[in-house]
């Protein structure tokens, strides 16, 4: 499997000479393509900080990014919005849609930034909308719609420009449980059918038992790392939440 | 302390207050220039009548001044509201912080007035430039001579600035401790949290309220274009007008939206739908607001252009035959008799004639009983004829008046223009122009080519050769009417309808010392037993011109004025509105960039974004000045185009230019800011 993402030795700092934070420090990994990959950690562990590098929102203090092969720490900044439109799908806990566009409207923005001819727009959503089950509600403004239909129409704008990779920050965050499984749901069919590569940060371990691989952060570090393997997502969702309990974190049990 | 943070503060927050430091500054400076004209008019050679009509303007804009005042308040209110809502946040924290009400507000206070007296001095500055501007201006546009150009300050223009502004500044000084006061914790430190709800609107309707609108435009446009002013249905066209404009508003976003929609291949190309879509949200809460200020627009339009035009009217009025320095005129009342030599009287009375005068001459003027409609018969049809000229050719429309050859040939004499030869049969017309129109004479010209012949007291006349004179025998003859010239029997049995004395001065006299002399023998020499007049009025070239000069800078500074004062509440109230609805969705276009967007293609959406809104309502104030302006027009023929209306438009058009562009740029730029500034 080829290597979508490749993190090495990605620092983070904050702050002047004396006072120095290191919010991200000293981090390595790779994701393959077709990982559904999860990032766990407290709040102020440096997983925010981390996503937003590798998002190219910020720039990191030091180390290196490399997304298919390209170093994206040292592109310049009209290349980053080349690569951030062409190569990342975003999913936000607030689901970031524009009310004042519909729901087709706000997908299709994705491939209008992209400059993709006006025919092709057309059967791309239609596809995608049949995939995530929102064709009823294209028609329709963020504010006619449910939690859960902002954001698997958010997912719908991440995935639709095919991006190399998708990053979803807590997208369940804002979610009630169903709406919360339903989405889930829709990122493993997408990861599973697309083969569609996400990296999620989330600090629930319900959501977290979602993905294939987890790495778990604390203060700016790797603390662990999780495979699911074989096993199932009850299994899995155990074998979380006794990290969380080590990192001495969250510890809620959904089941 | 405190006045450290608020001078901080104020120049971080210095893109925002760009708009209300460039409207602050534009009012100090347009106040301050329109009233200190009386003492500028230094720099001009006047003549009495002259400065008396300066007294009077001086006196006018004072008046205009306070209604300008109080506009220029309210609009300084608005943006200074606009500003408040903007920092409720940063004064939420204040308030955690522990800072009292009333230290903020008298933060608040330090900032206007440093604001305040920034505005006034720079405004003052560019005031004082520009007045001389304007009076180098006024004196190229009327031809008076500069007596030496030197820089004039006017204290009491300044004063009377200071302290207007002054009260406006105590009122928005007040308006803020009494808001400051009301501020409530939570919703300042969520103000930023709380956004508009976007209603929805069915596009359908939008397009059916959209054909409504133009329905209603075009009947108003068609009943003014045909009925013209003067009509009971103009009530009936403006009305209809401003609902069109209010409907053409609140639907063309929505139309527009549904048009392009139609045309995918532009709609969902780059960021035109994300424009669109903005436009059509914002204009769904604030279409009431854009049609005010686009019917503000027409009329600036209307009060800058009409202005140029009237104070140009003014000025081709002089145009109007004034051969004689000045002529006295006598009219017969009831049986009192005419002085048959009016010299002689004015002589006998101890004015002085010879002194002054090195020519005069006697006109009397008769009254015929031949119709302007008798002559005209057969040649012209009444219902081609200009409005302006068409009572004298109705039923019972106006006779021709008439003067005897000699007479005439006299006074022709005594001013230097040509003498008119005839038979003893024959006749002529005096037909000056009027404003540059000959549309009289050219008539006056085809009845005597066709030969018309007139018959008085038994006798027939006919047409003398070249028989048409534009030379007329008195001073400012307005009304355009035709006078006969009779060979001299013809007229000995006629009514007399005035006598007239026209005089031509010495080289070197001056008129107004002419007229004291005989202002005094008159008083002198008055005796309650005479009864003959010696002259009932008399009209001064020099006068009339200085007279119609007064006016036409009245009317031209008054529209410039109220036009520029429009203009600036029009402009500054769309910029705030766009900034205050690019502040509002700072984080749409965040997300913009999150999606990848480039920054010149968030820029170019935000600019195009910023134009529609601001060409918009311009646009249609333009269409509506169009038609208004081509009726009022029509009306009047006051739209004459020469070479000073055409100097007076491009100076109209700069300061439109330059007022309207300059709040774009500002709108442009402040926006810009605004959003780099939440980039992180």
């Amino acid at each position: 499997m080829e290597t979508i993402l490749s993190v090495q030795d990605l620092e983070k700092y904050y702050g002047g000479k004396n006072n120095v934070t290191k919010a991200v420090d000293g981090i390595s990994f790779t994701v393959a393509e077709g990982q559904f990959m999860g990032i766990m950690g407290a709040s102020g562990s440096g997983k925010t900080t981390l996503l937003n590098c590798i998002s190219t929102i910020d720039r990191a203090t030091s180390g290196h990014i490399y997304v298919r092969g390209t170093d994206i720490t040292e592109l310049s900044s009209k290349r980053l919005s080349k690569f951030r439109r062409s190569e990342l799908g975003f999913i936000f806990q607030d689901f970031n849609l524009l009310d004042t566009l519909t729901a087709y409207e706000n997908i299709a923005l994705a491939l209008t930034i992209l400059k993709t001819p006006a025919r092709e727009i057309a059967p791309r959503i239609k596809l995608m909308a049949e995939r995530l089950e929102i064709q009823d509600i294209l028609q329709k403004y963020p504010s006619q719609m449910s939690g859960g239909q902002k954001q698997r129409v958010a997912a719908a704008r991440a995935i639709i420009t095919h991006p190399s990779l998708i990053l979803a920050d807590e997208p369940t965050g804002a979610l009630d449980s169903k709406s919360a499984r339903l989405l889930l749901e829709s990122l493993e069919t997408l990861n599973r059918d697309l083969s569609a590569t996400i990296l999620m940060v989330t600090h629930d371990a319900f959501t977290a038992s979602y993905c294939s691989r987890i790495l778990f952060i604390k203060d700016g570090r790797i603390f662990n790392e999780l495979q699911r393997g074989t096993d199932t997502r009850k299994q899995f969702f155990d074998r979380i939440i006794e990290v969380v309990a080590l990192l001495g974190g969250d510890s809620t049990n959904v089941f | 302390m405190f006045s450290k943070i608020a001078f901080k503060n104020t120049m971080r927050s210095i893109r925002d207050y760009a708009v209300y430091f460039f409207t602050m500054t534009l009012g100090v400076c347009l106040f301050y220039m329109f009233n200190s004209i009386g003492e500028q008019q230094a720099m001009l050679v006047l003549s009495e009548t002259q400065k008396q009509n300066v007294q009077r303007l001086t006196e006018m804009m004072g008046y205009v001044s306070i209604f300008v005042s109080f506009i220029l308040g309210f609009l300084i209110l608005y943006a200074n509201r606009f500003l408040i809502r903007r920092r409720k946040k940063e004064m939420g924290i204040y308030l955690t912080l522990g800072m009292s009400r009333f230290r903020i507000s008298g933060m608040l206070i330090g900032e206007t007035l440093l604001i305040g007296i920034f505005s006034l001095g720079i405004g003052l500055l560019v005031g004082t430039f520009g007045a001389q501007a304007l009076s180098v201006f006024t004196a190229r546009l009327f031809q008076a001579d500069l007596s030496g150009f030197y820089f004039i300050f006017s204290r009491e223009a300044c004063l009377k600035t200071v302290l207007y502004f002054g009260v406006i500044f105590l009122v928005i000084m007040a308006f803020n401790t009494v808001s400051v006061s009301r501020l409530r914790l939570i919703e300042l430190l969520y103000a930023d949290r709380q956004n508009e709800k976007y209603r929805v609107k069915n596009l359908w309707i939008s397009v059916a309220v959209f054909v409504l609108s133009i329905l209603c435009l075009g009947t108003a446009y068609a009943i003014v274009l045909k009925d013209g002013m003067f009509q009971e249905s103009l009530s009936t066209a403006v009305i209809l007008g401003i609902i069109g404009t209010v409907l053409f508003f609140f639907s063309l976003s929505g139309f527009l939206l549904r048009l392009m929609q139609a045309g995918k291949k532009w709609y969902y190309k780059n960021l035109n739908m994300f424009v669109l879509r903005q436009i059509n949200a914002r204009i769904n809460t604030a279409f009431l607001s854009i049609s005010v200020i686009c019917l503000m627009l027409f009329v600036t339009i209307c009060t800058l252009a009409g202005g140029m035009s009237i104070s140009n009217l003014v000025a081709s009025q002089n145009e109007i035959d004034m051969p004689y320095d000045i002529s006295f005129t006598c009219y017969p009342v009831e049986d009192i008799q005419l002085p048959e030599d009016m010299g002689a009287r004015m002589e006998e009375k101890g004015i002085p004639l010879g002194k002054y005068a090195k020519a005069r001459s006697q006109v009397t003027v008769y009254m015929t009983d031949i119709s302007h409609m008798e002559m005209a018969q057969g040649i012209l049809n009444i219902s081609e004829i200009d409005p302006l000229v068409r009572p004298y050719f109705e039923e019972e429309g106006v006779i021709l008046r008439a003067v005897s050859l000699s007479e005439y040939n006299s006074a022709m004499k005594a001013c230097g223009r040509s003498e008119m030869r005839m038979a003893e049969d024959q006749y002529g017309i005096i037909s000056p122009a009027i404003s540059q129109n000959t549309m009289m004479q050219d008539l006056a010209r085809q009845i005597m080519e066709d030969g018309k012949t007139i018959s008085l007291g038994g006798k027939t006349y006919t047409p003398a050769p070249e028989g048409v004179s534009g030379n007329s025998v008195t001073n400012r003859d307005y009304s355009g009417t035709w006078i006969l010239i009779l060979p001299d029997e013809a007229v000995k049995n006629l009514e007399i309808s005035q006598r007239v004395l026209n005089l031509m001065y010495k080289d070197g006299v001056k008129e107004d010392e002419f007229l004291n002399t005989m202002d005094y023998e008159l008083a002198q020499n008055a005796s309650s037993a005479d009864t003959a007049p010696i002259y009932h009025m008399y009209v001064s070239r020099q006068q009339e011109i200085d007279n119609a000069l007064g006016v036409r800078i009245m009317v031209l500074y008054l529209a410039l004025y109220i036009g520029i004062v429009f203009l600036i509440v029009s402009a500054a109230v769309l910029a705030l509105q766009q900034l205050s609805d690019v502040s509002d969705s700072v984080g749409r276009y965040a997300l913009l960039r999150k999606l990848g967007a480039e920054e010149s293609m968030v820029n170019r959406a935000l600019i195009s974004q910023t134009a529609i809104y601001f060409f918009i309502p311009l646009l249609l104030a333009i269409v509506h000045s169009i038609v208004g302006l081509t009726v009022v027009n029509r009306e009047f023929s006051i739209l004459y185009m020469g070479a000073q209306m055409l100097e007076g438009a491009i100076f109209a058009g700069t300061i439109f230019l330059l007022v309207y562009g300059g709040y774009f740029i500002l709108a442009c730029l402040g926006s810009r800011a605004m959003l780099r500034r939440t980039r992180r």
